[in-house]
């Protein structure tokens, strides 16, 4: 299982983060520096995998963002970089062709997408249309609910 | 007035400076607390939205908390949504905060709407505490039943979440999750088979009724392999990787150790093996993970070569990610199947060289677990050309391990002890002390007498290349002060290419005693090399016999030292080095040091592994090897005089961590008394209720729990926590001075036993004494209780009731009354008979209850008795 996932940009911001095991805010924000000084310093020649602590991180670089999740030691981790491509797809069909400033601006939303593809740091749904069909319904409910708000 | 999320973005980016940023933050949190405060409806999932922005950027936002409630409760789908991705994001687990939204939590599982539905369970499966978990369990089993797809996925996978935090829950779901599995839709499957991953691994008991899914999983497993693609599910040419990497997982566990079930799934498992495509990192994680399964099932042999195969192959592939996983996948094989991983040794050493780090790691630890006799030798080649790129810390945990692996396969002394210098010459300054103190046992055994004036002679050529190894200092310095008439004497290089062919040149006494001062010389000389060097010219004062003059001097030399230890050595072996001194004497004195046989040094090894868990405290020398300022290390006075003692290094290493080692003899002392007193009948319950009673306190507690283990019907909650340790000493003693059979002294003949009486219980004027005396049966031992009332009411319905361990038998008799008179004016006697088969050896315990009515009110009293006499 997935035991957290990153969103950080190359100068170290977070830009998204989600813990799916219990983890005080502190720790969160210690971890958080650890990993990214860790895994901002390494080489891009190298693999995509990193030993840290008990866990493993699988990293991959897209433009300016790093995506990083961290698995147990027996999981496997070439199937937590296809996860990590996944959702990336995903947020890709969303924004059409996403870069980081839509990730910045429309934070929220990324983490709507995120909730429909990974619970309990398992994945949730395999295929990208229905992630995508649902995301879209539930923002035409939100549209309903704006515009009812602004009529009444 | 509050402004949008995106102004508020757009604001904290346009921030040149951070203080800037602090103050927009600031002020826009102000803005966002006193709307809070307004109770404003219109606008909260705005702010909440702002505060969540504000959250990311690391500033404190828990004032948000309650609001994000509010948000849940409201009937809007808009204000739902925010308001669970702040609960997520700003409540942790262990908040009070979180179970007021059970409530919500409920009634949003409930909705009609599937997506508020989706919300809620995403929220519980997030982030839950157990309690929230167990009341709504019920709830999320109905929706894993759901008509909805989109319910039903998301609840599976909050079961899994209930899994982990509630385990007693998971026999309700059993049979429901198995029957996902008969579901067309494949976000169902996944979740189902995630599912029954985790009742497999961590909920063993179930495994029975999961295997008989297994021939399902096989026929979908085929469905994906086999069948055209679905446009939908593809990723890479693959059908749905991550439902068949997740059901490879599922068998891998299932079949381990199941003979049934392994065959089922032989044949897909071959299918996977060769049909997948590992072409891209879709194709190559499900063949990684077939390989895993197949790892884990006891199948056929041809499938596992066929795994081996694949490893074989990923070991080849130029992407490092592949080559970084087959590693690792390696070095679970090797576990299994030696031979198979020998085959592609090569490449494994080649990746020892690899310009990635992580894949060097890996490299290393599976080039250690192929070492074998028939490897050892170019496999630790490969090691030292490797330790010489590794960084610090590898360096001391490579040398420990090479030096173990060494020692296991060595095929002769020779080349050890040369492996051992290599070593030392390459990492001497970060390799533990054991290394160079087996070095020096090797050097000066009796054994290495063939080959010891090579290695005293590359001992000496090394020590002047390079002298700030320390490890490599010490031996050197020692060899030359033992052996250091082998130096004049030409050598043959060793048989090892390190160095040159040319063979050694014999060395002259001045050069010796040059090579000596210079290195004593050294800036960075630690105190322990200092003081070896000058043990060594004590020494070589019997071996160099023209240099007598100049050792007097180099020794005198040291007179002025700032080191207390150095000083005083060196006025008493200026003593010795007086001619008037009687050479016999010095001449034993100085004889050649015997040095540990391989026995020896194995139980060391095996001792020394023992005290290994401190392992920074170097004992010897000061942990902090790596600094080069050495010198105001005072902690190196008493270790500096190493080379005289070498045998007692170890021992008082040893000594230094025997408060360690001490209590965990002490420990493994009290473990087998309590041996003792467990061959009883009740070992069985005591050891269960040793594990509810135990409370860390080592081996006497053990003990104690197991004395009041003994009371078996009553729940033993009550019992060891209560004990005071006095009573556990007193306890002890007594098991001492009236227990075992073979130490105690002989029992006192029985007519002239006479016990103390005891109180065994006193409470709100309410006291129960017990005499006892030795009945007629074997064993018996009658008891006769008193109950006194010394309270100012009077007690009626007094009923006492007893429990003893399963070693004992008891039976009460009528008691003489039931009502006690307030200020003890009356009693109740009643006579107790107790059978105790182990008498002698543990003491009677007593667990008793008492009930009466006092003042109109029940009172219920229990209570452990342990002042039971030892002997009955």
């Amino acid at each position: 299982m997935i035991n957290f996932i990153l969103l950080i940009s190359r100068q170290g911001k977070t830009r998204l983060k989600k813990w799916f095991v219990p983890c005080p805010e502190r720790d969160q924000f210690r971890t958080i520096k650890e990993v990214s000084s860790l895994i901002l310093n390494r080489s891009p020649k190298v693999c995509n995998f990193l030993e840290w602590r008990d866990y493993k991180l699988c990293y991959k670089r897209y433009a300016s963002l790093f995506f990083i999740a961290c698995i147990e030691q027996n999981d496997n981790e070439l199937l937590a970089l296809e996860m990590v491509h996944h959702f990336v797809e995903c947020l890709d069909r969303y924004f059409g062709n996403v870069c980081e400033l839509d990730l910045i601006f429309n934070f929220h939303k990324a983490y709507y997408i995120l909730d429909e593809i990974l619970i309990s740091g398992e994945l949730q749904e395999s295929s990208k249309r229905a992630v995508l069909h649902h995301i879209s319904e539930q923002d035409a409910m939100m549209q309903e609910n704006e515009q009812a708000k602004r009529k009444g | 007035m509050s402004i949008k999320l995106r102004e508020l973005i757009r604001n904290v980016r346009a921030c040149k400076t951070a203080s800037e940023e602090r103050a927009v933050i600031a002020k826009e949190c102000a803005l966002i607390r006193t709307s809070f405060k307004d109770e404003d409806n219109t606008f909260r999932h705005r702010n909440v939205a702002k505060l969540l922005f504000i959250h990311m950027l690391g500033y404190p936002s828990h004032f948000g908390q309650m609001e994000c409630l509010k948000l849940i409760a409201s009937p809007r789908f808009l204000d739902k949504r925010i308001g669970y991705l702040g609960l997520s994001l700003l409540v942790e687990e262990s908040a009070e905060v979180l179970t007021l939204v059970t409530n919500s939590l409920s009634l949003d599982l409930s909705h009609r709407n599937p997506y508020v539905q989706g919300l809620a369970l995403a929220a519980l499966g997030n982030i839950s505490n157990p309690e929230m978990l167990r009341d709504l369990a019920s709830v999320v089993l109905k929706l894993l039943s759901n008509t909805n797809v989109y319910v039903r996925k998301k609840a599976a996978l909050c079961a899994a979440q209930l899994f982990k935090k509630v385990p007693d829950m998971v026999e309700d779901f059993v049979p429901v999750v198995i029957s996902l599995l008969q579901d067309r839709n494949h976000a169902v499957l996944l979740t189902a088979t995630t599912l029954m991953i985790d009742i497999a691994r961590d909920h063993p008991q179930f495994l029975k009724k999961v295997r008989k899914a297994v021939p399902q999983l096989v026929k979908i497993l085929k469905n994906l392999v086999l069948s055209g693609y679905t446009q939908e599910y593809v990723v890479s040419d693959v059908n749905d990787p991550f439902l068949q990497v997740k059901i490879l997982r599922l068998l891998g566990f299932l079949g381990k150790g199941h003979a049934g079930a392994t065959e089922q799934m032989n044949d897909i498992l071959a299918q996977v093996a060769s049909n997948t495509e590992g072409a891209k990192n879709a194709g190559n994680s499900i063949l990684l993970e077939c390989v895993r399964t197949i790892m884990m099932i006891d199948c056929e042999d041809g499938l596992r070569v066929l795994a081996v195969n694949i490893l074989g192959r990923f070991l080849g592939n130029q992407v490092n990610n592949i080559r970084y996983v087959a590693l690792e996948m390696l070095g679970q094989v090797v576990h299994v199947d030696k031979t198979a991983v020998q085959r592609h040794r090569g490449i494994i050493v080649e990746c020892l060289r690899d310009p990635d780090v992580s894949i060097r790691v890996r490299a290393v630890d599976l080039v250690f677990m192929l070492i074998s006799h028939d490897t050892v030798e170019p496999l630790c080649k490969e090691i030292l050309n490797y330790l010489v790129v590794a960084s610090p810390e590898q360096k001391k945990e490579l040398c420990t391990r090479l030096a173990e692996a060494a020692w296991r396969f060595s095929p002769s002394k020779r080349w050890h002890t040369n492996l051992l210098v290599s070593m030392l010459c390459i990492a001497g300054k970060n390799a533990r002390d054991e290394i160079w103190q087996t070095t020096i046992s090797l050097v000066g055994q009796p054994e290495s007498e063939s080959f010891r004036p090579q290695i005293v002679h590359r001992l000496y050529a090394s020590l002047a290349e390079d002298a700030s190894q320390f490890g490599l200092v010490y031996t050197a310095v020692w060899a030359i002060g033992e052996f250091g008439n082998l130096l004049a004497e030409p050598a043959p290089s060793d048989h090892d290419d390190t160095s040159s062919s040319a063979p050694y040149p014999p060395r002259s006494e001045d050069e010796v005693l040059d090579l000596l001062e210079k290195t004593r010389l050294r800036h960075d000389a630690t105190l322990t090399a200092k003081g070896l060097i000058l043990s060594a010219f004590l020494k070589l004062s019997t071996r160099f016999p023209s240099s007598q003059a100049r050792l007097t001097e180099l020794v005198k030399s040291y007179e002025d030292s700032m080191a207390m230890e150095l000083q005083a050595r060196s006025c008493e072996y200026l003593q010795i080095l007086t001619a008037s001194f009687d050479p016999t004497v010095k001449d034993e004195w100085l004889a050649q040091m015997p040095c540990p046989t391989d026995e020896e040094m194995a139980e060391r090894r095996v001792k020394a592994a023992e005290v290994m868990s401190d392992e920074d405290e170097d004992g010897l020398l000061d942990s902090d090897d790596d600094d080069d300022d050495d010198d105001d290390d005072d902690d190196d006075d008493d270790d500096d005089d190493d080379d005289e003692d070498d045998d007692d290094d170890t021992p008082r290493r040893r000594k230094k961590k025997g408060s360690s080692g001490a209590s965990g003899a002490g420990s493994s002392n009290l473990l087998d008394l309590d041996d003792i007193f467990s061959g009883g009948g009740s070992s069985q319950p005591t050891q269960q209720q040793q594990q509810q009673q135990q409370q860390g306190g080592g081996g006497e507690i053990d003990l104690l729990a197991d004395i009041f283990g003994g009371g078996a019907p009553a729940p033993a909650a009550t019992a060891a926590p209560q004990a005071p340790m006095a009573a556990a000493g007193t306890d002890l003693l007594d098991v001492f001075g009236g227990g075992g059979p073979a130490a105690a002294p002989p029992p006192p003949p029985a007519g002239s036993e006479s016990f103390p009486t005891l109180k065994a219980f006193e409470k709100n004027g309410i006291t129960v004494n017990m005499d006892f005396a030795r009945g007629s049966q074997d064993k018996q031992v009658l008891i006769n209780a008193t109950y006194t009332n010394s309270g100012s009411e009077e007690v009626t319905n007094f009923k006492f009731q007893s429990a003893v361990p399963k070693y004992a038998t008891i039976k009460l008799e009528a008691a003489s009354g039931s009502s006690l008179p307030a200020f003890g004016i009356g009693d109740i006697q009643q006579r107790i008979s107790v059978v105790n088969s182990m008498q002698g050896t543990k003491p009677i315990v007593m667990k008793i209850r008492i009930t009466y009515s006092a003042g109109g009110a029940q009172v219920v009293e229990q209570a452990t008795v342990n002042g039971f006499p030892p002997q009955l």
